[in-house]
């Protein structure tokens, strides 16, 4: 029988080719509390959302700001990525003192009298007293689903940035006469960030007795503006996690830090009959692997299959102490998505290599300031099932 | 006294005292990794959030091989309303690390495992991988004053003993891995958990803007583990080892939960007591403004980071730069480009439509016509749009070697990054052998990228690397397709400078003045030479030798050990600028440098009689 000197040598040569293996009782490392076992919970929990006909997704804006670098030099003049968002000095919240030396409260002050109603006079005050007005665009989507028994509902994710902005798209698309006529039940907002959520007095003009779902998380800043926002109807703060609201469409609840000072994203989930998964996001900050995971883990669906998927897709901000796990992020394939619409975070040139790379992924039409047709822009719209 | 923790958590978990105590720590992790320059002066080196189990994380830092694993796995409200948290530390060594011959033999067999790496990105969900790894214990505690700590609890080794030794067997025979009596694992847990422990406070102090007000060490009680052949296992105390807990506190915080005998006690505004007096991650600078919290305030002084990119036309260096931007946006990053390609509208502006590059420069040649206004053009670009990266794409035709003395006069706003230079498969050999331009190129490299490999066959392929080998023996060499390489191996925390599969020391022939020529018939201008020093060098001699060297020198860099540091140190040179910083070097087992650029055998030489 051999000794051995190195181990590290000897285990090198031993475990390449054939196994080694230990002889000997090796029950002792349950010795430990310290060593008991903390396994993470594997199991496939597959709740049923119930299904769905169909889900088809309208563009209302994608561009939330229309110069990157306007928005990344707004940032860093700031202070960075860490700073509170209502701090900037962004519209709609200016105080006129300059970047990064705002707050809610001075800034609402200055409006608060004038919302929802009249939006052109606040957005007048805002282009005086607040940074790079110009600049904010939005987020906002129209998310119609049909049920199995042929009923349609219709609703909102997200309300955008800017009032002008926003004000144009939703009357671009109708959503202005929709939410008048009591046609769409719901608004989801996605997270707190400045561009999904700072254009709520928008839907607020239109229909302030609609409900708002918004994931758990939020400061009291984004609270109070719900509030000041002109806003009647009923505020249901969605719990982390896994919720159904109608037979075939759930949402589900992120726990994540998210810059410029915000907590948790809600992202909507559909199982749509015969085809499967489709997930529609806002910025999918929880990263697209854990965004896929948390579906195959939580959420029953048919044939077991991921159809299609909407919205920004945010690749981890994060540097992966592995590179090669940065390129498997962006490997969307492996998830085999039948289609894709992407836009807003996904970044151009990320949405061309999938295009390059042969994905699924619908083009669009680069009309009303959306910049490639790699995106699923501004007026577009995908349709599942 | 209390501490705002709003800025990593928001207050509906907040107001619940063990969701804050399990989620504190991470969320302060995760925030200060936003940033760039911050998770680089913090020493990550890069994070991961474990799909199989949200909160749990993954992280390598700097001066570490293997990757650090971090998991609640206990959490609960206290009676005063206040909250904890127990979290298991655990570290994956590296297979090439020396620190594994420490760990057990069962966890060695793990680790040289191929889908090792693999499993350990989710960690949590492998029962073996906690019981294997586990070094130390992290502790969080907040109270309903906002007043918390963290603390790590490790022993100073774990010994476990094989009674009746521990025997392997492998394909041919049967190997006794332990004898009987001897340890089958004794691993320094302490000291390999310290210096993730150290990041995390660093990290926790620059998110919550305030630095620890408290400290306590204490010892106690190790305990030595033997088991025998029959499975059996006894605990006994090891009188001749000890555990050690080090609690740190902010805001005040004081309930400490010492060990039996308690070292050392501190608290602000007393100073710091031994051994931390001189710990910097214990005391990092807080300008105390209100929207500080980026690398400002840790007095990061962070220049943007400059690549020039050389290639002949046609080599790819457009696609090359567009992959790079995409990537560098996904993470947050920014990106200025600075071209000037000799009969090309540049990276059209529709590709760059995002803006991400920005500033259109008159065409012509970098090198000549546009050298005096590129200073100008670059204070602008920095001003406007705070990039982190400028990348100067030259065109084709020039020679680096000519750019490499504006790049000096750079100096004061960008940090010099690299050379990458891209090479034509196809094209590639013809190219370099006819163009004096495109060997200069390569020889000045920090990175070679072969682009357009998978046109070329195998034959081709080894002939072209072993040609761009001797140009430049130590650049290492990527092969692309589409110039899709992922960044951050080439510029990232992790990436390696140098080539990795031959050893530089197999190409120059080290000469009796400890300096070696490196192959001279195709150059006739710029080459390029290894020095090795005898013996460690001093600090004040290697800079003064370095800023003695004469103009015809282009490049220098390498690894040296220098005298009193505990890194190896990584040189960086362009003319008139050395640059001598911690290399993450662990082992010492490189020491040269390389000397490029005319009359290069000159210029070593007088630069050898320093030593």
């Amino acid at each position: 029988m051999s000794v051995i000197s190195d181990r590290r040598s000897f285990l090198k040569g031993a475990t390449t080719g054939v196994g080694v293996g230990l002889l000997g009782a090796m029950g002792f490392y349950s010795y430990s509390s310290a060593r008991k076992s903390h396994f993470a919970q594997t199991d496939r929990k597959m709740t049923d959302i119930g299904i769905c006909k169909s889900v088809k997704v309208t563009n209302i804006s994608e561009t939330s700001w229309f110069e990157n670098a306007v928005l990344m030099g707004d940032i860093k003049g700031a202070g960075g990525l860490l700073v509170n968002q209502y701090d900037y000095n962004w519209p709609p919240f200016g105080n006129g003192k300059g970047l990064g030396k705002g707050s809610y409260e001075a800034g609402i002050q200055k409006i608060k009298h004038l919302l929802p109603d009249k939006l052109d006079e606040a957005w007048e005050i805002i282009e005086h007293e607040t940074i790079h007005s110009d600049n904010a665009g939005g987020f906002a989507a129209l998310v119609e689903v049909e049920g199995m028994d042929g009923d349609k509902h219709k609703f909102l994710l997200d309300s955008g940035w800017s009032y002008k902005w926003m004000d144009e798209c939703f009357k671009r698309e109708g959503i202005d006469t929709m939410l008048r006529n009591k046609e769409i039940e719901a608004l989801f907002i996605s997270h707190e960030h400045f561009d999904h959520f700072w254009g709520l007095p928008v839907t607020m003009k239109y229909d302030p007795d609609i409900t708002i779902y918004i994931p758990e998380g939020f400061y009291p800043e984004g609270l109070q503006y719900i509030k000041d926002s002109g806003h009647k109807g009923e505020v249901i703060e969605v719990k982390n996690g896994l919720k159904t609201f109608i037979p075939g469409m759930a949402s589900y609840v992120f726990p994540i830090p998210i810059i410029c000072r915000v907590f948790g994203e809600q992202s909507l989930y559909f199982n749509v009959a015969d085809k499967g998964l489709v997930s529609v996001t806002g910025c999918c900050h929880q990263g697209i692997i854990r965004f896929a995971e948390t579906a195959i883990k939580e959420i029953k669906y048919e044939n077991d299959n991921f159809h299609g998927i909407y919205g920004g897709l945010h690749i981890s901000p994060f540097d992966d102490w592995d590179p090669k796990y940065d390129d498997l992020v962006i490997s969307l394939r492996n998830y085999g998505f039948e289609k894709i619409g992407c836009n807003h975070c996904t970044g151009v040139l990320c949405a061309r290599k999938f295009v390059t790379a042969g994905y699924p992924v619908i083009e669009g039409t680069a009309r009303y300031r959306s910049k490639d047709k790699a995106y699923l822009g501004n007026g577009d719209v995908i349709t599942f099932g | 006294m209390r501490c705002d923790l709003s800025s990593i958590l928001p207050p509906s978990t907040l107001e619940d005292p063990a969701r804050t105590a399990a989620s504190l720590p991470g969320a302060a992790l995760l925030r200060v990794n936003f940033i760039p320059g911050v998770r680089q002066h913090l020493g990550w080196r890069g994070m991961h959030e474990c799909a199989c189990d949200p909160g749990s994380l993954t992280t390598r830092i700097a001066g570490f091989a293997g990757v650090f694993g971090l998991q609640c796995i206990a959490s609960e409200e206290t009676p005063d309303e206040g909250g904890v948290a127990d979290f298991n530390l655990s570290y994956f060594p590296s297979p090439k690390e020396e620190r594994l011959n420490n760990f057990s033999i069962e966890a060695g067999i793990c680790a040289m495992a191929d889908d090792f790496i693999e499993r350990v990105r989710d960690f949590p969900a492998f029962d073996d991988l906690s019981r294997l790894f586990t070094i130390a214990k992290i502790h969080c505690q907040i109270n309903k004053f906002g007043q918390f700590s963290l603390s790590l609890e490790a022993d100073e080794y774990t010994q476990i003993v094989a009674s009746d030794g521990l025997k392997v067997k492998t394909a041919t025979e049967v190997i006794e891995a332990v004898a009987p009596g001897e340890c089958d694992q004794n691993l320094d847990s302490l000291a390999c958990a310290l210096p993730f422990f150290e990041n995390l406070v660093a990290s926790m102090t620059h998110a919550v803007r305030t630095k620890p007000t408290n400290l306590q060490i204490s010892e106690g009680a190790c305990e030595r583990h033997f088991y025998d052949s029959t499975g059996g296992m006894v605990v006994e105390l090891a009188p001749d080892i000890n555990r050690q807990c080090l609690e740190i506190g902010w805001a005040t915080y004081d309930k400490f939960c010492p060990l039996e005998t308690v070292l050392t006690t501190w608290q602000a505004p007393a100073d710091l007591p031994e051994p931390y007096d001189k710990a910097s991650w214990l005391q990092a600078e807080m300008t105390g403004a209100k929207n500080s919290l980026d690398k400002r305030s840790l007095g990061i002084k962070e220049k943007r980071k400059l690549i020039v990119l050389t290639g002949f036309l046609g080599s790819g260096k457009t696609s090359f730069l567009t992959r790079f931007i995409e990537y560098q946006a996904a993470h947050n990053g920014f990106v200025a480009v600075v071209q000037n390609e000799i009969g090309q509208k540049g990276l059209d502006a529709s590709l760059l439509g995002q803006s991400y590059a920005v500033s259109e420069m008159d065409e012509g040649c970098v090198c000549c016509t546009l050298a005096g206004n590129l200073k100008l053009a670059l204070a602008d670009i920095l001003r406007d749009y705070q990039p982190d990266f400028v990348v100067l794409e030259t065109t084709g035709l020039a020679n680096p070697a000519n750019l490499i003395s504006e790049i000096n006069e750079l100096e004061d706003d960008v940090t010099f990054c690299s050379i990458t230079s891209m090479v034509d498969a196809r094209l590639g050999l013809q190219t370099l052998i006819e163009y004096e331009v495109a060997r200069d190129q390569v020889r000045l490299a920090d990175v070679v990228l072969l682009n357009k490999i998978s046109e070329i066959d195998e034959e081709n392929r080894t002939e072209l690397e072993s040609y761009i080998s001797k140009l430049n023996p130590v650049a290492p060499v990527y092969c692309t397709d589409y110039g899709d390489i992922n960044p951050a191996k080439l510029y990232g925390v992790n990436a390696s400078w140098k080539r990795e599969d031959r050893s530089v020391h197999e190409h120059g022939h080290t000469h009796k003045h400890h300096h070696s020529h490196h192959h001279t018939h195709l150059d006739d201008g710029i080459s390029s030479m290894i020095w090795k020093p005898a013996s460690p060098v001093a600090a004040k001699v290697l800079s003064e030798a370095m800023r003695s060297l004469p103009a015809n020198v282009l490049r220098v860099k390498g690894i040296i050990d220098v005298n009193d540091c505990d890194f190896p140190q990584l040189i960086q040179y362009v003319p008139g600028t050395p640059m001598i910083t911690d290399s993450d070097e662990t082992q010492k087992k490189d020491n040269f440098l390389i000397f490029i650029g005319k009359d290069i055998q000159k210029a070593v030489k007088e630069f050898s009689a320093f030593f």
